[in-house]
């Protein structure tokens, strides 16, 4: 495992982090404990909410071994990039494969996959462009086509009245 | 007894173009993905999952076991042709491999391997096909009660030895246990814990669910490593074109036959570790090249012995059969890739568990058959592919990883052609990534997320027998006592022996500051 010079002192140790998911916890049962349907007993005398009280008992259980078993010193490395600028990258990655899907369903999948995939191997690194653009497009050409095979394909969306139209 | 007809028919629809289409087509895709380090067999299956959507139930068991058993060899490609374990489970190959690979003997190499890893798999699978049966007659005898108990033993064992942190594979249990509590109660249909938001009335989906742990987070993963390392890649088929393909001589039948005994310690081991819940092919791996390495000192494995591939790859492929057991007889996968077929048959609309055997004979003998044709398709292919396999493996995650994303967008939105799945699955994409920071892992969540909806009927099941009487339905019974006892016993167990190995490290410790001191 790689250390770092700082772990000593980093506040992400597994102990810190077991207490922050221990009131996080305790914010939930409180939060759950105050909702009506939780205690509403059905007819075979099950709470509704038994499950869920449960689960949360059992993750604020694990929560606090983790802060007194013997990994509780151990240090979280991949933290800090969560509180780093790329936390920045970790929240762009869904919000553009949103976007993709949005604009696939108005444009259609196939210029849809072929824009993001050129765009996200270019954006990871991947040179020069024309690489870039042939990946995509090999992307998108291998992904219709397996959807295809399977009777199952991928819309079309202005791309096939474009199609239709002409 | 042996449904003749079923398996009569079975054996007709195993041999069918289509299903061995499927075959084919997963062992492909799954050496490929086995090759390519970084990627398991757990995002090759969460993203094959939609594509069984518009297929029938033996070809969705060609294709998700076609890509098990090729991932399962696939991962040594990397690992004997430039030392980078496609999957973990390969890791033990590199002692042995690097050597024999300076000595240009990677041909030999990769042929010990795939010809132990395809007879090791074999014979399990024959053991899978004996045992199982047996195992399901056991669990017909369970009553609700001692299901429910067996699915908490299950859990808690699953949990503790998933991971090497304890509390962090409960954890992952526990959030399993929450996340299945959304949706609506299975017997009254009253919304429960849905934050009133009308389509969680109907649950959290198994595909946004697994695609956003296993393909997205992953994606997210690598994305940050690689953005925060700047890397660059230029000329990225020129580099594939150029990379390492297997030299030197073939193997010889005296050489495969000289490893018999490491691959008979690798079978053993690799089929008893498939069948406990929890622990998974690295620790059989590991376990072999360790004891082969004490039984037999003086054929120094680890130091470039084709003995030692054989027993590290054979006792990776020999847990592809066993692993299913407890999915196919108690209904309880073991590990995560387990629960995926489970899941994969599950959206089929058959149930693993010991009734498959009664409901769905001839299900449960295609799933036998193609674990043995399997095999046939992973040696042909493999031994014709390996070296296109080898040069593929250096195949950049910067072409890899949008790919994967696309596939996953495309793939959910097929599934179920609802635009909120998509929002689920990149919600489950950002919380997979949380995990692995926090190196909490994905597997006991994703198994209890299947496990709970079964524990809850059996509980419910249990509680109208005993009329609501909840001392009568969960101590009923000495099997329930008993499984009661095993589960308290074996949690403890396994917290006790890690707090004597933390004791017996500080002392260590302590002992070695203490003579750097003097």
């Amino acid at each position: 495992m790689e250390r770092h010079p700082s772990d000593d002192k980093s506040i992400f140790t597994n102990r810190n982090i077991g207490i922050v998911l221990t009131l996080l916890c305790l914010a939930a049962v409180f939060y759950y404990w105050q909702q009506d349907w939780v205690f509403q007993r059905l007819r075979d005398r099950f709470l509704l909410g038994l499950l869920t009280l449960v689960s949360l008992f059992w993750i604020a259980g694990c929560a606090v071994l983790l802060t007194l078993d013997r990994h509780r010193r151990q240090v979280m490395t991949g933290l800090r990039q969560v509180f780093s600028p790329l936390i920045v990258v970790i929240l762009a990655i869904p919000v553009c494969a949103y976007g993709f899907f949005a604009a696939s369903l108005w444009a259609g999948f196939p210029i849809g996959m072929v824009l993001f995939a050129t765009l996200g191997t270019y954006v990871l690194g991947l040179r020069p462009w024309v690489s870039a653009l042939a990946s995509g497009v090999a992307i998108a050409a291998v992904v219709y086509t397996l959807f295809w095979l399977i009777g199952e394909p991928l819309p079309l969306g202005r791309l096939d009245t474009l199609i239709r139209g002409s | 007894m042996v449904d003749l007809s079923a398996l009569v028919d079975a054996i007709q629809i195993a041999f069918t173009v289509d299903v061995l289409l499927w075959i084919a087509i997963g062992v492909m895709i799954g050496l490929g993905v086995g090759a390519l380090p970084g990627l398991t067999g757990s995002t090759a299956i969460a993203l094959a999952l939609p594509l069984t959507f518009g297929l029938d139930i033996s070809s969705v068991i060609g294709l998700v076991i076609g890509i098990y058993k090729g991932v399962m060899f696939g991962g040594s490609i990397s690992a004997i042709t430039f030392s980078t374990p496609g999957t973990p489970d390969a890791a033990p190959l590199i002692p042995d491999s690097e050597v024999l690979r300076k000595q240009g003997k990677s041909r030999k190499t990769l042929h010990m391997a795939l010809y132990s890893s395809v007879s090791s798999d074999m014979l399990s699978d024959i053991l899978t096909i004996l045992i199982a049966p047996m195992f399901a007659l056991v669990a017909l005898a369970f009553g609700p009660s001692e299901r429910f108990w067996l699915m908490i033993m299950a859990i808690s064992l699953i949990g503790a030895l998933t991971g090497s942190h304890f509390a962090k594979g409960l954890m992952a249990a526990g959030i399993g246990l929450f996340l299945a509590s959304i949706g609506s109660d299975p017997i009254s249909s009253v919304a429960r814990n849905t934050f009133d938001i009308w389509w969680l009335s109907d649950g959290i989906g198994l595909i946004p669910l697994v695609i956003g742990l296993f393909a997205v987070a992953k994606v997210i993963e690598d994305s940050v490593r690689i953005i925060a390392g700047s890397e660059r890649v230029v000329g990225a088929i020129a580099a594939i074109r150029q990379g390492a393909a297997s030299t030197g001589p073939n193997l010889t039948v005296r050489e495969f036959v000289t490893a018999w005994r490491e691959m008979g310690i690798g079978f053993a081991i690799g089929s008893f570790v498939g069948i406990m819940p929890g622990l998974g092919a690295s620790v059989a791996t590991w376990l072999s090249f360790g004891l082969t390495q004490r039984l037999f000192p003086k054929k120094k494995i680890g130091q470039g012995r084709l003995e030692g591939i054989a027993a590290v790859e054979s006792a990776n492929s020999a847990t592809v059969g066993p692993a299913l057991v407890p999915l196919l007889t108690f209904g309880i996968p073991g590990g995560a890739i387990a629960a995926l077929i489970g899941a994969a048959l599950s959206l089929q609309g058959v149930t693993p568990g010991p009734r498959m055997f009664e409901l769905f004979p001839t299900v449960i003998y295609t799933l036998f058959a193609v674990l043995l044709i399997g095999n046939v398709f992973n040696l042909v292919i493999a031994r014709l592919l390996c070296d296109v396999y080898a040069r593929l493996s250096q195949l950049p995650a910067q072409i890899m990883l949008p790919a994967i994303l696309v596939m996953a967008v495309a793939g959910t939105y097929t599934f179920s052609r609802n635009p909120y799945d998509i929002l689920v699955m990149l919600a489950f994409g950002v919380f997979g990534y949380g995990l692995r920071v926090l190196r909490i892992p994905e597997a006991p969540l994703i198994i209890t997320f299947l496990l709970a909806p079964m524990a809850e009927a059996n509980l419910r099941r249990a509680l109208l027998i005993n009329r609501g009487d909840w001392e009568g339905t969960l101590f009923n019974s000495p099997l329930s006592l008993g499984l009661i006892g095993g589960t308290v016993l074996l949690v403890t167990l396994f917290a006790v022996s890690g707090l004597r190995a933390h004791a017996k490290a500080r002392r260590r410790r302590s002992a070695n500051a203490d003579l750097r001191s003097e």
